[in-house]
C-alpha cells in the first residue's frame, strides 16, 4: 500500500490538485486501485450558497478524470520517482469514451481500478473503472499520456 | 454574453460565454485567460502553471450547463493537443446539436484554441439535468 506522503515523491500535481489519496494495490506493469476520498470541505465547494440543489455537490466529473489519470501515472511509473534533471513531464493527452453512469458527492470514496493496455515509445494507453463501494460512477475505453516537456523550445 | 456562472467558483473554468441558437442547436464560445495565481493552478505545478487539459472539459461542461443546463454524460474523445500556460487566452468554440433520438441530450463537438494553434478537441454527449 502506498501512502499520501509516497504519493507526493511520485506525482507532481499539489495542494488542491494532487487527486490520489491512497495506493491499495499495484501490480506492476499491470493495474492499479487507487482511493481518493471526496469532502464537503474540497476547495470546489466552497462558494456553493446555501439552498443549491443537492447536484451541485456532484464532484466534478473533469476532477474524477485528473484523478483517475494520476491513478494511471502512478501505474506507469511504477514506484519510480521522476528523474531530477529531466525536463519532461507524464502528460495527459487523450481519452475515448470516457462514460459516466452515476454521480459522486460529499462522504463518497472514488476507487479507480486502471489496467495498462499497452506502451508504445512514451506513450501509454490505459482502461478502467471508477466505484463508489459497489456503485459504478464512470469507465473509460482508453486513457491517454506521454512523457514530454510541457512547451518545447521553439 | 454572460458573465461568471455562479457555479464555476472557485473552479473557474469560464470568464465569459457567447451562446447563440441555430434552431434546435446552440453554437458556444467561451473564453478563459489562464491565471497562474488560481488557488488549483498553484498545485499544477508549483513553479509552473499549465491549465489541466480535465479543464477543458470543465469549461465545455460549464458553458453547457450555463446554455442548456445540461450535464457531460460521455466524453466521445478528447485530444489535448497543446499546453495552456499562465496568461494565455484560451478560446473554446461548440457546436451543440439536439438529440431527441430515445434519449434527450446534446452531441456537442468542440475545439479549443490558444491564437491560430489548436491546443484541444473534444467530442461529447450531455444530457438534460434532471434536477
Amino acid at each position: 500500500m502506498t501512502e499520501h506522503h509516497d504519493i507526493r515523491i511520485l506525482l507532481p500535481q499539489r495542494y488542491p490538485l494532487l487527486l490520489v489519496d491512497r495506493v491499495l494495490d499495484l501490480v506492476p506493469g499491470e493495474s492499479i486501485v487507487t482511493i481518493k476520498a471526496v469532502t464537503g470541505t474540497e476547495p470546489c465547494y466552497a462558494g456553493i450558497p446555501d439552498g443549491a440543489p443537492a447536484s451541485s455537490y456532484d464532484y466534478p466529473k473533469s476532477l474524477m478524470i485528473e484523478s483517475f489519470g494520476q491513478s494511471a501515472a502512478l501505474l506507469w511509473l511504477d514506484g519510480r520517482a521522476p528523474v531530477e534533471d529531466d525536463d519532461s513531464t507524464l502528460m495527459f493527452i487523450g481519452a475515448r469514451d470516457y462514460h459516466f453512469t452515476a454521480a459522486a458527492r460529499p462522504g463518497d470514496v472514488l476507487r479507480h481500478e486502471v489496467r495498462l493496455e499497452s506502451v508504445l515509445a512514451d506513450t501509454a494507453f490505459a482502461t478502467g473503472r471508477t466505484w463508489v463501494g459497489d456503485r459504478l460512477i464512470a469507465t473509460v475505453t482508453t486513457l491517454t499520456a506521454t512523457r514530454r516537456p510541457v512547451r518545447p523550445a521553439a | 454574453m454572460t458573465g461568471i456562472p455562479a457555479f464555476a467558483a472557485p473552479l473557474r473554468a469560464v470568464d465569459t460565454l457567447d451562446v447563440r441558437h441555430q434552431g434546435d442547436d446552440l453554437e458556444l464560445v467561451a473564453r478563459i485567460t489562464v491565471d497562474g495565481k488560481e488557488p488549483n493552478l498553484r498545485g499544477h505545478f508549483p513553479g509552473q502553471a499549465v491549465y489541466p487539459g480535465v479543464f477543458v472539459i470543465e469549461t465545455l461542461e460549464q458553458a453547457m450547463r450555463e446554455a442548456a443546463n445540461a450535464r457531460l454524460r460521455t466524453v466521445r474523445s478528447v485530444r489535448f493537443l497543446a499546453p495552456l500556460l499562465d496568461g494565455d487566452l484560451m478560446v473554446l468554440t461548440a457546436t451543440a446539436k439536439r438529440v431527441r433520438d430515445g434519449w434527450e441530450g446534446w452531441e456537442v463537438t468542440g475545439k479549443a484554441v490558444l491564437g491560430e494553434t489548436t491546443t484541444a478537441k473534444v467530442r461529447a454527449t450531455f444530457e438534460e439535468d434532471a434536477e
